[in-house]
């Protein structure tokens, strides 16, 4: 009970919808400073001057709480995306499709190992998106509320993909 | 991945297996989750440090959750539910406190395009039917239900909400009911297949049900009307068994990734002049025009990839599929398949 108390008191209970709700939160705020230390930690972008024939991205916060089985919010995650409806195909992005494993082979898969006696385990890639490099040029506008003071106009080259890019899931 | 030793899949790019003195690694990528099993559990620790040395991962342990589907492991078997997912579905149409019924769809209900009704709110009914298919992933039981009232998507009129409304009042009764896999059973793969004649009330098209099992766990089953007119019984449900032989192929495909190995894969059919079509290529006046494509299944019986058995009618497991069943043959056919409440699992 003890441990559940301490874990609870860095939970936020509401999901804010805009940046400044988030804002009047310090347990968003530290979120969204972890999510914006992994991306300067995974290299996923350089900064770099602003010219005319950019095609220049904006981006997104999505703040969403995760709720265990017994229906308690467990974590807050905030997750910075691309409005990947802005980019233009063939300048941006090419190919959009992604292989993924179909239903039916996952239940194959059960079905195989339940009748060979094995046990089946899981895991996930975090973040998934930032392993990868992209081919396009991608131009992103810098995220708001973290400008660079010193150079407010320069935007961000995408080195890897991002969460809402076209092309994030087939990398 | 490729790099460590691992063979890609043959027909699913994205499946992955290793071989290495008798254990075996399979892993199925989904995107950013992988589900893995091995045939020895010291080489888990092993497979999860390659893994970590190439990504960021997070160690889920055992697999109880993926994509939506519960999965319950236990001593004798796989359970796979979406329960959850089910309860919501409930709440999120109002239907938490509805009357239970204990079938999905009336013996005797046949909708059609119910031109005089009052029309209802194309945009609801759409939700329904969408949140409703997503639920057959584990729910095999409602499947023929939902794929009828679907055809009404267009124009649904009060009748077909009223279907719809049914099937929610289904799964109130059967919410905890999900897929039971046993693992003390005999390694085999088998098809059924099954089609009811000039189904579809609007334009005389013929329904074809079928299923597989792997053992005597359900892993594939579908239903779909068919894209032509059938002029008899046997041509529908000869079109219907090659449809299921099409899926038996891709599963024996599948399963020879995995390392086994299948030939004459047995396919249930109830209608012995289907059977003799498949064998025997004489035309007769009433079979000549069959399409070329729906001889597909004569070729794979030639080949030896697979063989059509015949079943009577009471042992038809594509029933399910394919009508409205009454009450006690509804749940005589779940319990074969294994659409069953975990509580019931002996």
């Amino acid at each position: 009970m003890n441990h559940f108390c301490e874990h609870m008191a860095f939970v936020s209970q509401v999901e804010p919808k805009s940046m400044s709700e988030a804002l009047e939160d310090n347990n968003w705020i530290n979120v969204i400073h972890e999510e914006v230390n992994q991306f300067a930690r995974n290299e996923v972008w350089t900064l770099v001057p602003r010219s005319k024939e950019m095609n220049v991205i904006g981006t997104k916060w999505v703040f969403k709480n995760k709720i265990d089985e017994q229906g308690v919010i467990v974590r807050n995650k905030a997750r910075l995306v691309a409005k990947g409806y802005n980019q233009e195909e063939g300048i941006d992005f090419g190919e959009t499709y992604v292989p993924v494993a179909r239903l039916e082979a996952v239940k194959l898969l059960l079905a195989y190992a339940c009748l060979k006696g094995f046990r089946l385990h899981q895991m996930d890639v975090k973040r998934a998106f930032l392993n990868v490099f992209i081919d396009e040029e991608v131009y992103l506008s810098q995220t708001p509320g973290f400008e660079d003071h010193n150079n407010p106009d320069y935007v961000f080259k995408l080195k890897k993909a991002l969460y809402g890019l076209k092309q994030a899931p087939r990398q | 991945m490729l790099s460590q030793g691992y063979e890609r899949g043959k027909t699913d790019k994205t499946f992955f297996i290793k071989n290495s003195c008798n254990d075996i690694i399979l892993d199925q990528v989904y995107v950013d989750n992988i589900i893995f099993g091995l045939t020895n559990e010291s080489l888990c620790e092993q497979f999860v440090a390659t893994m970590q040395g190439e990504f960021e991962m997070s160690m889920m342990g055992e697999l109880n959750f993926f994509l939506g589907l519960q999965v319950k492991q236990v001593e004798h078997g796989i359970f796979l539910c979406q329960e959850k997912y089910c309860r919501e579905l409930l709440k999120k149409f109002n239907m938490e406190n509805c009357k239970e019924a204990s079938t999905p769809i009336a013996t005797g209900c046949y909708l059609d395009a119910d031109e005089a009704r009052v029309d209802v709110d194309q945009t609801k009914f759409s939700q329904l039917i969408g949140s409703l298919l997503y639920l057959t992933a584990s729910r095999p039981d409602i499947m023929f239900s939902v794929c009828l009232c679907a055809r009404f998507q267009a124009k649904p009129k009060e009748s077909h909400y009223v279907a719809g409304k049914r099937i929610l009042k289904y799964l109130k009764r059967t919410t905890e009911v999900g897929l039971w896999y046993p693992s003390k059973v005999t390694l085999n793969l088998i098809g059924y297949s099954d089609s009811n004649f000039a189904g579809c009330k609007v334009d005389r098209k013929s329904t074809s049900g079928t299923c597989r099992l792997l053992g005597s766990s359900l892993t594939s089953w579908h239903n779909k009307k068919q894209a032509c007119v059938a002029l008899s019984t046997a041509e529908a449900q000869y079109i219907a068994a090659g449809s299921c032989c099409a899926q038996t192929i891709w599963l024996k495909h599948q399963l020879s990734d995995f390392g086994l190995n299948l030939s004459k894969i047995p396919l249930f059919c109830d209608n012995t002049s289907a059977i003799n079509l498949t064998k025997n290529p004489v035309h007769h006046s009433r079979t000549k025009h069959i399409e070329i494509r729906h001889h597909f299944i004569r070729d794979h019986i030639i080949n030896g990839d697979s063989k059509i058995q015949f079943v009577d009618c009471e042992n038809q497991l594509a029933d399910l599929f394919t009508k409205p069943l009454n009450k006690e043959r509804y749940n005589f056919l779940k319990n074969e398949l294994g659409i069953i409440n975990f509580k019931n699992v002996n």
